[in-house]
């Protein structure tokens, strides 16, 4: 039984490519290198990744880094069942054992000292070593790690560990142009034309935004949920103040200049 | 929502947004009496807008305008020879060419537009105003019926130049003209001084044109708006060089003499001072601080306690074997089990206190460029900024500033005392810190000590920041300050403080100078190449050493 079922994608993603990112990666992936994806958030990294999962036909485990995230809920620990205590792998474990992506989301949000147990799995003797198990192990041929994160989002303090991020080639992603961003709107949300072009105008407002007030501008990710919403009948205005401006900040006033620019765009 | 706060903020940003340019909007002080009523002014760098078009329908209407001035109109042409009226119907024209080519950008203004000119036709009168307003209406709504002659003219030209293209400006300007001319023949009266643009979300044009004599000086109403901006201080002359900084007290302090390596007694006289603080001119005041930095998010790595195990948990990363071998038993006897069988580090609230130590000599005046912000305010800006991301957490901060005079004056500035909180008084009296005199580090690094050692929490830091190798005028022998400085740092430490230096000066660590290090030591200072970088690297400074 293949312990990673639960984790093949069973259907193909929606990614459309930016540039050759794609042919990129599966170099990498030739080498079993650990990427590093970055850029602001919503603008596609996970597609990516889930994308590149299908079609190299590998599963993808995915963890979403957090603060409180320690090194055991990574490598796995021991708990109690009746017989008494019992290992049980964490997620890259499972994905270093048997063969899979793991694929850390938002790494500078785990603590730098849990992030320091894939150094050993990033070099040359990629192992794992479970230390409270008393255990090494050696990474299928077809483990990869690739992790990401934002680095405009976080405090300067909050940034990678230098002896972290050097074992990782990176690949940088942004917003996809403005024809890119209709086409992807049109695909995912089903959205016109005519309607996905206006919503790109609303996000490129929100980003002259980045700095004055706002951390992240709309990002195509919210673009498509207007967009489906749009698409099942909601009116645009009430659609865009649900996903966007009202998902995008709490300030009132910034609240209030976002709305406008939804205004200006849907009579 | 919208009436509880200012809309000034989100006007900004719209405009911002839609036009793409970073522009500065005031309101317009509104004048009493006769006059044409005030319409908003766009400059290069501002909207001036009048009080009264600030609510929330106007008042984006108005930025939408400005927008499309920004976006779509040759700003600035020379104004010639050409009439008042000329302009007036020319400005007028492509008020309306503007918008219709922001309407097709952005297709939803096409109502606030509408809306507000339907809202300001005037259709009694036989007056310039009246037919130029309903004229903009006519250009706007094509279901609008008007019977004047002149009118319906306007909105053929235009329709079928629209049609044509409306990239075109010159063809617009001379359909203005023509029109313009026609209004003359039609004698209608028009008076310059009495004359305002009919519909009040829109600017008074004049941005569209530059007169000969006008090329020379500022724009009278930015002059104007910033010059009421300034707070009002009584004796300007007086405040710029405050005659006396208040006296707090007087420390005497030893120093060492490098060659007879002899520590003299009582030698230096550290004078604690307050900056006299009147109100300043903003322009004098730290342009940083001024434009409202956004606030410096320091978020702390969580500090961990790893000596410090929380027992018998729900959720941790090991198990808690007494814990474990209770449950063994418990399940054996058949009686209930207590799940909690983890052990987790706790976290730590461990605080620590930090003093930041300026160096207010004379040379921090100096600017590193013209025009560029001089190393005195950014040194206040980076202890600003650094206090305002301290602000709510457990960590104290004081920021002192020193300058001697030789070594019977020591002046150390107390700007901000551990806890004391971060206000205006305190911005202010930041801001008014004067910079003079010299460098005397040693004996301002031994009054700070004496501060820090009276703080109780965890860690105590004290980081130095300087523009150059200490002097004083009643010294020649280069070495002994620096050693005096070294001496100083080595007792602070002796003391259990954290003591950092950061040199603004790009040759602070190399020959021949090379006196960071010196009275530093290796892995304890760090030069800053650029001033402008200060803020961010105090501020790294303070997250790395807080965190050790």
């Amino acid at each position: 039984m293949d312990p990673l079922a639960g984790y093949r994608l069973r259907e193909e993603p929606f990614y459309r490519p930016a540039g050759n990112e794609v042919a990129l990666y599966e170099h990498a992936w030739a080498h079993r290198m650990p990427m590093l994806l970055k850029g602001p958030t919503g603008c596609g990294k996970t597609r990516f990744i889930e994308y590149m999962a299908w079609k190299l036909g590998r599963p993808l485990i995915t963890l979403a880094c957090n603060e409180d995230m320690t090194a055991s809920d990574l490598v796995g620990r021991y708990l109690l069942d009746a017989q008494g205590t019992a290992w049980h792998d964490g997620p890259l474990t499972l994905a270093v054992r048997h063969g899979g992506i793991c694929y850390l989301d938002e790494v500078v949000e785990a603590r730098q000292d849990t992030t320091v147990v894939i150094h050993p799995l990033t070099d040359a003797r990629r192992i794992l070593a479970l230390d409270k198990k008393g255990e090494v192990v050696q990474a299928h041929s077809d483990f990869q790690l690739v992790v990401s994160y934002n680095p405009g989002y976080q405090s300067r303090s909050k940034d990678m560990k230098a002896s972290t991020r050097q074992r990782f080639a990176a690949l940088e992603f942004d917003y996809p142009t403005a024809e890119g961003e209709c086409a992807v709107i049109v695909a995912e949300g089903g959205a016109s034309e005519d309607v996905a072009k206006q919503l790109v105008g609303i996000a490129h407002r929100s980003r002259a935004l980045k700095n004055h007030g706002l951390e992240e501008g709309i990002s195509t990710r919210m673009l498509v949920y207007a967009a489906r919403l749009i698409a099942s009948g909601l009116n645009a205005r009430q659609a865009c103040s649900m996903t966007m401006t009202q998902a995008l900040t709490d300030d009132p006033e910034m609240a209030e200049a976002l709305q406008g620019f939804v205004d200006a765009h849907f009579p | 929502m919208a009436e509880a706060t200012s809309p000034a903020r989100s006007l900004t940003w719209l405009l911002l947004g839609l036009s793409g340019q970073a522009l500065t909007l005031q309101t317009r002080p509104s004048v009493d009496g006769a006059g044409p009523a005030p319409r908003s002014v766009l400059t290069q760098s501002h909207l001036l807008l009048p009080a009264q078009a600030l609510s929330s329908s106007e008042g984006r209407c108005a930025i939408a305008h400005a927008a499309a001035h920004l976006l779509f109109s040759p700003l600035g042409s020379p104004a010639g020879k050409l009439k008042p009226m000329s302009m007036a119907v020319m400005s007028a024209i492509e008020d309306a060419r503007a918008e219709r080519l922001f309407m097709k950008r952005f297709p939803g203004t096409r109502q606030w537009f509408l809306a507000a000119l339907r809202g300001s036709v005037q259709r009694d009168k036989l007056s310039c105003e009246s037919l130029v307003s309903r004229m903009d209406l006519a250009l706007m709504d094509d279901r609008y019926n008007d019977d004047n002659h002149w009118v319906n003219k306007a909105r053929q030209l235009f329709e079928a130049q629209a049609d044509r293209d409306l990239g075109d400006y010159d063809a617009f300007r001379r359909i203005g003209s023509l029109l313009a001319n026609d209004l003359g023949q039609m004698r209608v009266p028009f008076r310059p001084e009495l004359y305002c643009v009919p519909a009040p979300y829109r600017d008074d044009n004049s941005c569209l044109w530059i007169y000969e004599d006008q090329r020379a000086q500022p724009k009278p109403e930015i002059a104007l708006s910033a010059a009421a901006s300034l707070p009002l201080s009584a004796n300007d002359s007086t405040r710029k060089q405050p005659a006396d900084n208040s006296e707090l007290a007087r420390w005497s302090y030893p120093e060492w003499e490098h060659r007879t390596e002899v520590l003299r007694r009582d030698w230096c006289t550290v004078v604690d001072r307050r900056p006299a603080w009147g109100l300043q001119q903003p322009n004098s005041a730290s342009p940083v601080l001024l434009r409202g930095a956004a606030p410096l998010r320091l978020i702390h790595a969580r500090r961990l306690n790893r000596a410090h195990r929380l027992h018998r948990q729900w959720e941790g990363d090991e198990l808690d074997l007494n814990a474990a071998v209770d449950v063994m038993v418990a399940q054996r006897a058949h009686l209930p089990v207590d799940a909690r069988l983890f052990i987790r580090v706790a976290s730590e609230q461990r605080a620590c206190s930090v003093l930041v130590l300026l160096d207010m000599s004379e040379s921090t005046n100096d600017r590193p460029n013209p025009g560029s912000t001089c190393l005195l305010d950014v040194e206040k800006s980076a202890g600003l900024l650094l206090a305002r991301a301290l602000q709510g957490s457990a960590d104290r901060l004081a920021i002192f500033g020193f300058s001697s005079n030789t070594r019977f004056e020591v002046n150390n500035y107390r700007l901000l005392e551990f806890g004391q909180p971060l206000d205006g008084a305190v911005q202010a009296l930041v801001t008014s810190a004067p910079g003079r005199y010299s460098t005397r580090m040693g004996a301002a690094i031994r009054h700070a000590t004496q501060a820090l050692i009276c703080e109780t929490t965890a860690s105590r830091i004290l980081l130095v920041v300087t523009d150059g190798a200490p002097s004083d005028v009643d010294i020649h022998d280069t070495r002994y300050l620096v050693e005096d400085a070294r001496h100083a740092v080595h007792t602070a430490r002796d003391a259990g403080l954290v003591v950092h230096g950061l040199a603004v000066d790009p040759h602070a660590d190399s020959a021949p100078k090379n006196y960071v290090r010196r009275i530093f030591g290796w892995g304890h200072y760090s030069v800053v190449d650029n001033a402008s970088d200060l803020p961010s690297r105090l501020c790294h400074l303070y997250a790395r050493l807080s965190d050790a």
